[in-house]
């Protein structure tokens, strides 16, 4: 113990006699270390954070699959069916995602939550902090509103009351009973959810039973020991069993299961990884400059340390006091990239990015100073054994050597080692940047089928209570009023605005042809809409028309499909007068009147699908709560979107004073954020890559500067022998091009391996897209040649007389 | 009054070194003239300007006044370049403590000034290997430095010197690292190449070897004290 201490000190007296070196390395490991800890909080609260259940390991969402093969929520019937099957699913849990208007602040307030079914808090394993769960019998049809509200709804709305706790709160208008608050953080869904409602699943008669209506999220819990394999198998025996008794029935097609981390994270993971990965890059690149750092010194040193061999110290003595004094240098590079971290998570929250889910609970905790230290402990180690073993490698003979070879070109083996290690790691930081950059800009190009801009997208329902027949009065009021304000060019209707994240599909039957044969119904996308849709979204019309104020539900039913549901069904046929049903409950047979331009509807970067469009005056009546669950307004505008929005929301109170305004975004926001590859991700890989590779510069400019600094004695010969400037240039840039090359070439082998998992992440590029492993090395090789030419230059200037006096 | 055997000749050279606010003053007023086919010796105590004055007639430096004529070439006017050139073309180094590149071997010492003037490959090896033969080095190419003896090395840097075929052969104190047998030996080469043909300025404490040069120029606090003519 003494001894650290007096290797401590001894270590820190160094640092502070060569102020210089320690701020050059301390600085470095902090940019590695900083960008670390920074990227280690945000995915220790997004992907590490303990899950607000009991032994989520255990939890899976359970999904029914499809004739298509895809996972799709339950259908009431099929829910049913499957819980009633002894076997994993016999005590799943279900719920649906719900939207109520909370009344009682200044604002209504539009909250989402979710309807779930009573044994859902047992079954996720979490019990409320005050009150109770649900009663059983709360979860029948009919037996009354009671509500549990979420800690985060329950401080901000009602101030911690303890005193609501059996109190009645106003939901839609209507009296709910609080009987319950859950624990803080405890959300199942998806994290803006604030309450919960009994499901009150009603088995007859009900628009939800229907078994083409798939509402219903469902999670049960594996049996304690038994994995998600065994659980697979059982299943897919009982949907073996199924099929046998009932070839066309749901059963047969069996479930699919995903743990709730991967449900509630696996949106996110790949992109995360992937920033930390670069990260890591980072780290290791500014690592390689430390240790490059330390060998320059350890051979100034090598004085020192032979006279401490000569005095008796052991080898092991030697490298334990050189390891001592880089781990306290990777500690104060740690404790400046803690401050780095800390400034770097304050602009990641200030910015919000839509990547980063829980931003908002991103924070230097102990569990990240834990990681950071851990991380300070590796490094320190990593950037100083091979410098240490080097510098206590005190071989008299071979020095002496060294030193009658007198020139010599001026670094060892390590350090080129070091220099094409960096490089190439910079250069598959670079090139993964440069895909995530194409991949941006091919789907930027990507024609939406849509103009996205000057839109204002807002979501509003109808006042509960409006009878049915004048829910699309109350629209209509509202959009008149909307295209009455200045600036407005159009104001346009829909259940599911493009790339707003809701695509609900509806098998459809087409006129003449005669119904397939077994469960693969066609399918095709659903929406909803009010008259001038396209021209407001500036959607092509190709033929006929779009829908106008007359198609109201009096009028025959009409539908307008998409370009490619016209090719798929009626190739080289003209679509219009053609007849198809949506295989709904109250389906009607619709004359298809228009033919639109395909809209990419998820995202730039997804695939488009077959698309019917329907008045949304003509849904039947079945669907018609679902209406009254909410629409989408978009609003084409020339003026200030910030200023509209007050307008709006004053115009929606003239038409009702109790309809809040809510998930207010802009279109272009709504197209940045719906690709699999973030802006804001591509921002902080290109900064992590432009961070490595100047990093990697600094790195290639210290060795040649040191390496020059160790050949002047050659230069000055060479220059005495009548060596011309230029060559002298060209003799140390090509030394240094030589080892950038070299580290090129191993990036790219490297990144060839290593882009493959960034293939999910990329569209429209491939991740050994040519042109990227073209421009980026030579970008790379452009920029070390730069960093070599000031050391170049210095050695060009080279005097001989002085250099060849040192005798 | 210049006359085509003249291959140097220096009017009252200057050189003053500036360092720290104090005038060094390593030269001053030196008349200097080498003929061609000359072997001169230079001699003096130590910090009596030797070195510098070679440096100046090797064009490594540049005088701070007077004037100096290389080969019919008043070398003021010329920019760096043409001074590499020079250097390169018209002079052979060698010295003191040898200073071959230890990252080539024999060979490729050699070589290096050759390579400079952009002579073919070919060219430069028969150059290389005539002189490598000429100092008794051929059986020794592959070799580098650090595997040779003194006496060895300084035969390759002679070599290196001799290959280009310069105007002039400059050597500071070329056996001052050497024993006195190695010494020998280099220093019976230099008086055999000065018997082929070769001009030579060299620099020497050892009265001995400064027998072997036509003439001695006595240097002392920078200025030229005396010049002896050697009866050989
Ligand atoms: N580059 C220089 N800067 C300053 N002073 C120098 C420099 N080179 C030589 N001198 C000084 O000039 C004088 C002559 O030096 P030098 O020519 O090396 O002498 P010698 O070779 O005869 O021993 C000495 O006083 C020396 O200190
Ligand atoms: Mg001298």
């Amino acid at each position: 113990m003494d001894r650290v201490f007096q290797d401590l000190r001894y270590g820190w007296r160094l640092l502070r006699k060569n102020p210089g070196f320690a701020a050059v390395a301390a600085l470095t490991l902090a940019l590695g270390i900083g960008a670390n800890t920074a990227m280690f909080s945000v995915i220790n609260v997004v992907l590490l954070r303990p899950l607000p259940f009991k032994d989520p390991d255990h939890l899976m969402f359970v999904y029914q699959t499809m004739a298509n093969g895809n996972p799709n929520v339950f259908s009431t019937p099929a829910y049913l069916e499957w819980k009633q099957q002894q076997g994993p699913l016999a005590d799943m849990a279900a719920l649906s995602p719900v939207q109520l208007n909370l009344s009682g602040g200044a604002l209504p307030e539009r909250v989402t939550g979710a309807r779930v079914s009573q044994n859902l808090f047992p079954v996720v394993g979490a019990e409320p902090l005050l009150g109770r769960n649900f009663a059983v019998d709360e979860d029948r049809p009919g037996s009354g509103r009671t509500i549990i509200l979420s800690h985060a709804l329950w401080k901000t709305r009602f101030d911690s009351r303890a005193d609501l706790l059996g109190s009645p709160i106003t939901l839609n208008g209507a009296p709910y009973t609080v009987v319950g608050v859950m624990p803080p953080g405890f959300h199942v869904l998806n994290d803006n959810e604030l309450f919960w409602v009994p499901l009150q699943l009603e088995t007859v008669n009900a628009q939800t039973s229907a078994r083409n209506i798939h509402w219903l999220y469902a999670l049960a819990r594996l049996p304690q020991g038994a994995d998600q394999a065994q659980a697979d198998a059982v299943l897919k025996a009982i949907a073996a069993r199924l099929k046998a008794q009932d070839p066309t029935g749901d059963g047969g097609f069996g479930i699919f299961l995903q743990s709730i981390r991967e449900f509630l994270t696996g949106n996110v993971k790949p992109a995360l990884l992937l920033l930390m990965g670069s990260v890591g890059f980072v780290l290791l690149i500014a690592c390689s400059n430390v240790a490059n750092l330390l060998l320059a010194r350890g051979t100034a040193r090598q004085r020192e340390m032979s006279i401490r061999t000569a005095m008796g110290a052991m080898r092991i003595r030697v490298v334990r006091q050189l390891l001592t004094e880089s781990l306290l240098l990777a500690l104060i590079g740690g404790v400046l990239g803690l401050g780095l971290a800390y400034g770097a998570i304050a602009v990641l929250r200030a910015l919000r990015p839509p990547s980063i889910p829980q931003i908002a609970s991103v924070a230097i905790d102990g569990q990240v100073l834990g990681y950071t230290l851990l991380l300070c402990m590796v490094v320190g180690v990593v950037f100083g054994i091979v410098p240490a073993l080097e510098a206590s490698r005190t071989d008299v003979n071979e020095a002496l050597k060294e030193g009658a070879r007198g020139a010599s070109r001026g670094f060892g083996k390590h350090r080129m080692v070091l220099v094409v290690t960096e490089t190439a790691l910079a250069s598959i930081l670079l090139i993964g940047a440069g895909l995530s950059l194409k991949s941006l800009w091919v789907a930027a190009k990507v024609d939406p089928g849509f103009d996205p801009s000057g839109v204002l997208t807002f979501r509003m329902a109808a006042p509960t209570g409006l009878p049915v027949e004048q829910i699309p009065l109350f629209y209509q009021q509202v959009l008149d009023k909307v295209r009455a304000l200045p600036g407005v060019q159009s104001a346009v209707l829909a259940r599911n605005l493009p790339m707003s994240g809701g695509d609900p599909s509806m098998p459809i039957a087409i006129e003449g042809t005669p119904p397939p044969p077994s469960q693969t119904p066609v399918v095709s996308r659903f929406r909803s809409i009010g008259p001038g849709y396209f021209h407001g979204l500036q959607t092509a019309m190709l033929r006929g028309r779009e829908f106008d104020e007359n198609d109201s539900k009096a009028a025959p039913s009409v539908a307008i499909v998409s370009q490619s549901l016209a090719h798929l069904y009626w190739p080289n046929e003209d679509p219009i007068g053609k007849r198809l049903k949506p295989e709904m409950p109250g389906g009607q047979w619709c004359t298809v009147v228009g033919l639109a331009a395909d809209v990419r509807h998820w995202a730039a970067d997804v695939d488009i699908e077959p698309t019917v469009y329907y008045p949304y005056t003509q849904v039947p009546d079945s669907y018609l709560p679902l209406l009254e669950g909410s629409m989408s307004i978009a609003v084409r505008s020339s003026g200030s979107q910030a200023g509209l929005l007050s307008e709006i929301r004053s115009v929606v109170a003239e038409v009702n004073k109790g309809v809040p305004v809510s998930d207010v975004k802009t279109m272009d926001e709504m197209v940045e954020d719906s690709g699999s590859l973030r802006r804001f991700d591509m921002w902080l890989i290109g900064t992590f890559a432009v961070l490595a590779l100047a990093l990697a510069g600094i790195g290639i400019y210290g060795v040649m500067a040191y390496s020059v600094s160790q050949r002047t004695r050659e230069i000055g010969i060479r220059i005495a022998l009548g060596a011309q400037q230029e060559s002298v240039l060209r003799l140390i840039v090509g030394q240094g091009a030589k080892l950038a090359g070299t580290g090129v070439v191993v990036g790219l082998l490297g990144a060839f391996a290593l882009t493959r998992v960034m293939a999910s992440l990329l569209y429209g590029v491939s991740p050994t897209d040519c042109w990227t492993f073209v421009i980026v090395p030579l970008l790379v090789l452009f920029f070390i040649v730069l960093a070599c030419y000031v050391p170049a230059r210095r050695a060009a200037r080279v005097d001989p007389i002085i250099a060849l006096r040192y005798e | 009054m210049t006359d085509a055997g003249t291959m140097i000749r220096m009017e009252n050279i200057t050189k003053v070194f500036y360092t720290d606010e104090v005038e060094t003053h390593a030269l001053s007023g030196i008349h200097m003239e080498i003929r061609k086919g000359e072997y001169v010796s230079i001699a003096g105590p130590s910090g009596s300007g030797k070195s510098t004055l070679l440096a100046l007639i090797g064009l490594l430096d540049s005088p701070s006044d007077g004037s100096y004529v290389l080969n019919s070439q008043p070398v003021a006017s010329l920019n760096i370049s043409e001074r590499s050139r020079i250097r390169n073309r018209e002079i052979g180094f060698i010295f003191q403590s040898f200073n071959l590149i230890g990252d080539l071997n024999v060979y490729e010492n050699v070589e290096l000034p050759l390579t400079y003037r952009g002579m073919p490959a070919a060219e430069r090896k028969t150059r290389v290997q005539q002189a490598l033969e000429r100092v008794g080095m051929n059986h020794r190419t592959k070799h580098y430095p650090s595997q040779l003896s003194g006496g060895q090395q300084q035969r390759v840097a002679v070599a290196r010197a001799l290959a280009g075929s310069p105007a002039i052969l400059l050597a500071d104190e070329p056996t001052g690292n050497l024993d006195s047998r190695n010494a020998e030996a280099v220093m019976d080469l230099l008086r055999d190449l000065h018997r082929e043909g070769a001009t030579i300025c060299m620099v020497t404490h050892d009265p001995r070897f400064a027998r072997h040069a036509d003439r001695t120029i006595h240097l002392f606090d920078g200025r030229v004290v005396e010049e002896t003519v050697e009866v050989n």
